[in-house]
């Protein structure tokens, strides 16, 4: 050990000896002298009594070596040759003179394997419980001159061969794969699986530069004249690199053959302002163009002039009925377990149905297979947790959890204060399985709980819930067909209980059950034809209403209105076919067929007159399981990509869809009590048919995207609802409903910079939506049966997110949105009717709110870059409505002095900031 | 759920929302639209009818009474019975109608001819009994009833009538021209007021077991109210709907009950069963229904309500003065001064002062009430 020390500072030393003098040539020294029968000590002793000349070594390594020799005038070396001839011992002279004896191998200025360790840092530094001086000697390390190799030895050749080993720092463990190169050279060298490198570079001064996956860079100053060796530690670093872009991707809005599709990445999700803090995927999903929505805090948006019941919510194949928090100021998915989310306007794959106007589909994580990870976040009103990993070797898992604390808001109002009593709460919880039964067969387990909780005062309490399960099986037949098969069950109900009067307490409930069975292929058939098929079945069992008495006291009547129970099934075949390499065609057949099943009783009515109490003839009873109707039809869905060039592209697509399930609201807004409604043989199924086209052009090799979409979509069989209708507890809804035809159309024009410092994108969407009491209708036709738009049409609608990117650590994002205000219907006269004063309203939503206009900022910090911290952080501020607009979210009116005075009522009037801590370990 | 819809807009609100004025401009529109409220009763009761117009959104006057119209009552079968103006857009028609028939009103102005649906009289069942109770919001007034097949869908209305009295009670007046006191002849202490119900106040009988409708709160009286200081009575009258009628008044209930905010329901408006003849498409504001509606009295009195603390606000500045006998003619002679009653000191014989207030203070009927006693009126008694 004291050798290998003593070695290496005399190597060291050597090195700064060079440095200080650099030219000094070798001399050549007689030595004369008889040496006789003296051991190598007294030689060495002798010798430099006599010279200049200073030996160096270990006396154990040459014990029993006498000296015999007669000198005369002999260079030392002479004489070292002479007396190591039978021994193996090596010497080596240096500049100052200094003779090094060494065994077995020479000592040398050149790196000799592991031996000679010029260069290596790590040697050269003290041990680690020293950190200041550590911290000091290492970025010393970085800013010092190295000189590497020994000019005179490759004299002539202008290039050296430079070699070492990359390790960690942290763990001494050698880096593999990290990237050795010098600034304005071409040369790159790799390390190998021990961390070696080589690379031959011009000799003279280099700045050599080190970079590897989850490690800083490194930089060496390097004076490099001859082959040398240079070892590097270098420090660990969790974020260096930004997310990777598959370029790949880069072009794929020109090659999709599929329009409308929209897909928001968790990253871009977290880049965009949200309210109170909360990574909002349905919030994201307004940022889109051809989305919108009623007002900000409702618990549904609107696409392409659909209804807010015409969207399919999937997440993980479970359907998703009220995907809310808190009656819509939250969005019920956790952002820690969303990996991506996908949004088809138009063009809906034909595995998906059931829906008119869209599909959201939200895919959850399944857990890394490296290791065991974990994060969450605490916000002002939430907090979540979310935990992933390997369970054994062929299984992952995710799950999450989020929580509310809002109550303790409600704390703070004033104890006059009716609201004190209020108590809301919430949580969700999603557990996601996966397991690779081999190498073909995968299986996978989605569970989803969301549930709502809230009372306003002591009286009344809400409450709803989400419960999903399903089991998918996935297996790879060959390298062309893969199949997946899918079991799950959906739960959504809610309830009210009022408590305020023992007389009159009540407890009502809905719920609604759907089991769902889903077996998909996909099958390349060959290069250009891409078959997909299967089928779909799902069982419904809705529960449309019941009430029940509470307490001993309650003379409430129980009522419950009988179950209603169908069955849709959709088979389907789709094909995308690439024609050549501009043309690709997508089409698809869906053939639908929807048996409402018994038990049950239908309301029967004469085919030629209006649904009445008074028209009522009868009622008829089906048997469990009997088939009390049947629709059935095709739904199509055909599109078409012709590449211009390169960058440019035109779509055009034709689809048809069938709903059998219509929400029951009168409201503007899905309110959490909304209940739904199975087609029957009185309520028709809703049809619906789009045609869109779209031109697509990117610029700067893809980096800017743009686009122009139009559509135009009518449908059939929508509900409306005959003033005063019931919805709640109406076990002869079908008279109340009244037969609505729609219509929408819209262009959308996009622009969007994928990449740089700056990005984000601007959308403007001029769309109408308008609907029309149908013809065939015999009972109230509402604005006598002319068009009148719809609850949710808003003209003009420009969205701007643009991302500004400091640093990689530090980023900001602004989020503005203008819209035409929603129709509504107004209060035009008034007069005393019952004691009161009452109005009368204009037609319907023949008036509008006042223009929507917003915009949010928020900031995105990562934590620092220490790497010894339990965990890593990030924090995310900003402000949600920055102007501080008052955007109407609706206006009424109400008797202030006598005189009727309309107010409009906002929901986010001010400027509401927001801060959240999220953690990763 | 109406509840849940106004707790839904408070909270709206707490989440740092906010409310501003809103004054749309609204088209152009025929702001005179017809409304006819009213009941025709077969029974004992008065068939009284309201005609007016309505008036535009922002007026002070929320309708215009219409006089001048020619207003019958039509049997399906036979007879025809006029009713008579009234003035101030109230038309009536005194005694009973035949109650085996149909009827519909009809409506006749500037050649213009209106009439309603016939509709055939319901019955109306008796109220069973009107309650009270004392809550911590005051005292609340329940109506229960029981339904049966034809009676179905109940709206209750209510006169309320309460005693009230000044501070001090006035027992001479200064007689301007003797320049003395004289006896005042009539006490102003005590009079009656009368309110009539604001709210519509409906229920269906079909939701509840045997269509026993139990302890429905029709009102409650604030907390203090000088309605329950002395004597207070309440006249409940209940009438049976259609189911047409109960749905009508049910939109004109949520018409102003809950407007506008996002979760309450879209508003929609039922014009009623009344339509212009010559022009049916013009909408016509009202239901007439036909039948005969009951009514129950009862009495609380201040006993039932103790403690109940009446307060008027307007009594609370009534103080008294001393006025000495040299002050009398500027103290009483034209001004608002009110002699109580003389003032004598200690156990002196001789009076040398009067005692005075304000009219005000003395004069009940300064507040709106009437020193006459209704007619239906009973006293308290053990």
């Amino acid at each position: 050990m004291k050798q290998a020390l003593l070695l290496r500072l005399i190597g060291l030393n050597c090195l700064l000896s060079l440095l200080i003098h650099p030219s000094q040539a070798q001399e050549t020294r007689e030595i004369s002298g008889v040496f006789s029968g003296v051991s190598f000590e007294r030689f060495a002793q002798m010798v430099e009594q006599k010279s200049s000349y200073r030996f160096f070594f270990n006396p154990d390594e040459i014990p029993d070596l006498t000296i015999n020799i007669n000198a005369y005038q002999n260079t030392l070396p002479q004489l070292l040759n002479q007396l190591f001839k039978e021994t193996d011992l090596q010497y080596t002279i240096d500049h100052h003179d200094r003779v090094f004896i060494t065994k077995g191998e020479k000592l040398s200025y050149q790196p000799s394997e592991n031996l000679y360790r010029v260069a290596s840092e790590a040697d050269t530094l003290p041990s680690a419980d020293e950190p200041s001086q550590l911290k000091e000697e290492r970025s010393f390390a970085k800013n010092r001159l190295w000189q590497i190799g020994n000019a005179a030895r490759s004299e002539g050749e202008t290039e050296a061969r430079l070699t070492g080993t990359i390790t960690s720092f942290e763990s001494g463990e050698p880096i593999i794969g990290a990237v050795v190169y010098a600034l304005e050279q071409a040369a790159r060298a790799i390390t190998d699986e021990e961390g070696h490198y080589s690379i031959l570079l011009p000799k003279g001064r280099l700045t050599l530069v080190i970079q590897s996956f989850g490690a800083y860079q490194e930089q060496r100053q390097v004076n490099l004249l001859g082959d040398g060796r240079l070892d590097i530690a270098m420090d660990d670093n969790i974020i260096s690199l930004t997310e990777v872009t598959v370029t790949s991707e880069k072009s794929a809005n020109i090659e999709r053959p599929e329009m409308g599709l929209e897909n928001i990445s968790m990253q871009s999700m977290r880049k965009i302002p949200a309210v109170l803090g909360e990574v909002d995927v349905l919030r994201a999903v307004l940022t889109l163009p051809g989305v919108q929505t009623v007002g900000e805090a409702s618990a549904g948006f609107n696409v392409r002039g659909g209804a807010a019941d015409q969207n399919l919510i999937l997440y993980n194949n479970a359907t998703i009925y009220n995907p809310t928090h808190l009656f819509g100021l939250f969005s019920a998915f956790n952002p820690d377990m969303m990996e991506q989310v996908d949004l088809y306007k138009a063009g809906v794959p034909v595995r998906y149905g059931g829906r008119l106007s869209s599909v959201l589909d939200v895919q959850g994580k399944y857990g890394n297979k490296e290791k065991l990870e974990g994060g969450g976040g605490i916000g002002l009103m939430t907090s979540r947790l979310y935990l992933e990993g390997p369970l054994g070797e062929k299984t992952t898992f995710a799950a999450g959890g989020r929580s509310t604390y809002s109550n303790w808001l409600f704390g703070f109002l004033d104890e006059e204060s009716e609201f004190r009593d209020s108590r809301a709460s919430f949580h969700d919880l999603n557990l996601n399985v996966q397991h690779e039964i081999d190498e073909n067969n995968l299986l996978k387990f989605s569970g989803y709980l969301s549930q709502d909780a809230f009372r306003f005062d002591r009286d009344t309490a809400f409450a709803y819930s989400n419960q999903n399960a399903n089991l998918s099986w996935r297996r790879y037949f060959n390298d062309n067909l893969e199949g997946e098969m899918t079991l799950g069950h959906d739960r959504y109900r809610f309830s009210i209980a009022g408590e305020f009067d023992p007389l009159n307490a009540f407890d009502f409930g809905f719920s609604m059950n759907q089991s769902h069975w889903r077996t998909h292929f996909d099958l390349d058939l060959d290069d250009s034809h891409q078959l997909s098929f299967g089928m779909n079945h799902i069982l419904y069992n809705l529960s449309p209403g019941s009430i029940f008495p509470q307490g001993e006291a309650s003379l409430v009547l129980p009522e419950v209105i009988p179950r209603e129970r169908a069955l849709e099934s959709a088979f389907y075949i789709g094909d995308e076919y690439e024609v050549n390499s501009n043309l690709l065609l997508s089409g698809g057949l869906r053939y639908v067929v929807y048996n409402y099943l018994g038990p049950n009783s239908v309301n029967l009515y004469p085919p030629t007159s209006i649904r009445s109490e008074s028209t009522l003839i009868g009622q008829e009873q089906y048997e469990p399981g009997e088939i009390i109707n049947t629709y059935h039809g095709a739904e199509v869905r055909v599109s078409a990509r012709y590449t211009l060039d390169n960058f440019t592209s035109i779509k055009a697509g034709f689809n048809t869809n069938r709903q059998h399930i219509h929400m029951l609201t009168n409201t503007a807004a899905i309110a959490p009590t909304d209940t739904w409604k199975l087609s029957d043989p009185n309520v028709r199924p809703q049809l619906g048919s789009q045609l869109s086209l779209g031109y697509f052009k990117n610029f700067e090799n893809n980096i800017i995207e743009t686009s122009v979409e139009v559509y135009y979509r009518t449908m059939r069989n929508l509900v409306d609802f005959r003033s005063g209708a019931t919805l709640i507890l109406n076990d002869a809804v079908e008279q109340d409903i009244l037969n609505t035809d729609g219509q929408a159309y819209g262009v959308e024009l996009m622009a969007k910079k994928t990449a740089g410092k700056l990005n984000g994108w601007i959308s403007y969407t001029y769309s109408r939506s308008l609907l029309r009491t149908s013809a065939q209708e015999l009972g109230e036709r509402i604005n006598d049966g002319r068009w009148y738009p719809s609850n949710f049409d808003q003209p003009h609608d420009i969205m701007l997110v643009g991302n500004w990117e400091f640093t990689k650590r530090i980023n900001t994002s602004v989020n503005a949105n203008y819209s035409t205000g929603r129709p509504i219907t107004l209060p035009i006269a008034k007069f005393n009717y019952g004691g009161a004063e009452r109005v009368f309203f204009s037609e319907r939503n023949e008036h509008r709110i006042p223009d929507y206009f917003r915009v949010d900022i928020s900031f995105n910090l990562e934590g620092n870059h220490k790497i010894r911290k339990l965990a890593h952080a990030s924090w995310s501020a900003g402000i949600y409505n920055v102007l501080g607009r008052a955007n109407p979210y609706s206006v009424y009116f109400a008797p202030t002095n006598g005189v009727l005075q309309g107010y409009q009522l906002s929901i986010f009037a001010q400027p509401i900031p927001f801060i959240t801590y999220n953690f990763k370990f | 759920m109406r509840q849940w819809i106004y707790y839904m807009g408070v909270l709206m609100v707490f989440f740092s929302g906010c409310r501003e004025l809103y004054e749309p401009e609204l088209s152009s529109f025929d702001h005179n639209l017809l409304v006819v409220e009213g009941y025709i009763d077969v029974g004992e009761s008065t068939t009284e009818f309201k005609i007016s117009r309505t008036n535009p959104i922002y007026s002070e006057q929320a309708s215009t009474p219409q006089n001048g119209a020619l207003v019958a009552v039509e049997g399906q079968r036979e007879g025809v019975w006029d009713l008579i103006p009234q003035g101030d857009g109230l038309y009536a028609l005194e005694g009973s109608l035949p109650t085996n028939q149909a009827y519909r009103l009809t409506i006749s102005m500037d050649n213009t001819q209106y009439a309603s649906q016939f509709v055939a009289p319901i019955i109306t069942p008796e109220i069973n009994e009107v309650s009270f109770e004392k809550s911590p919001g005051g005292m609340k007034i329940f109506a229960s009833t029981k339904g049966n097949e034809e009676a179905n869908f109940f709206i209750w209305g209510y006169e309320e009538t309460w005693i009230y009295r000044t501070p001090y009670v006035s027992y001479f007046e200064y007689d301007q021209e003797l320049e003395d006191f004289v006896n005042q002849d009539q006490r102003l202490h005590q009079c009656w007021d009368e309110e009539n119900s604001l709210r519509i106040i409906m229920e269906s009988a079909e939701r509840f077991q045997n269509r026993q409708i139990n302890n429905k709160e029709l009102l409650e009286i604030p907390l203090n109210s000088e309605k329950l200081g002395h004597r207070y009575s309440i006249l409940v009258r209940q009438r049976a709907v259609d189911h047409d009628a109960f749905v009508f008044w049910e939109s004109i209930r949520r018409n102003s009950d809950d407007i506008g905010n996002i979760f309450s329901p879209l508003p929609s408006f039922l014009s009623g069963n009344i339509i212009n003849l010559d022009h049916p498409s013009e909408p016509v504001i009202g239901y007439v229904s036909v039948g005969i509606s009951t009514e129950k009295r009862i009495f609380i009195d201040r006993q039932d309500a103790q403690p109940w603390l009446a307060i008027i606000p307007e009594y609370r500045a009534c103080q008294i003065d001393t006025v000495s006998r040299e002050d009398y003619a500027d103290h009483f002679r034209f001004s608002n001064n009110v002699p109580i009653q003389e003032y004598c000191d200690g156990f002196s014989p001789v009076c040398t002062a009067f005692l005075s207030t304000t009219r005000n203070c003395t004069d009940c009927r300064l507040r709106g009430g009437t020193l006459e006693r209704p007619s239906f009126w009973e006293d308290f008694s053990f």
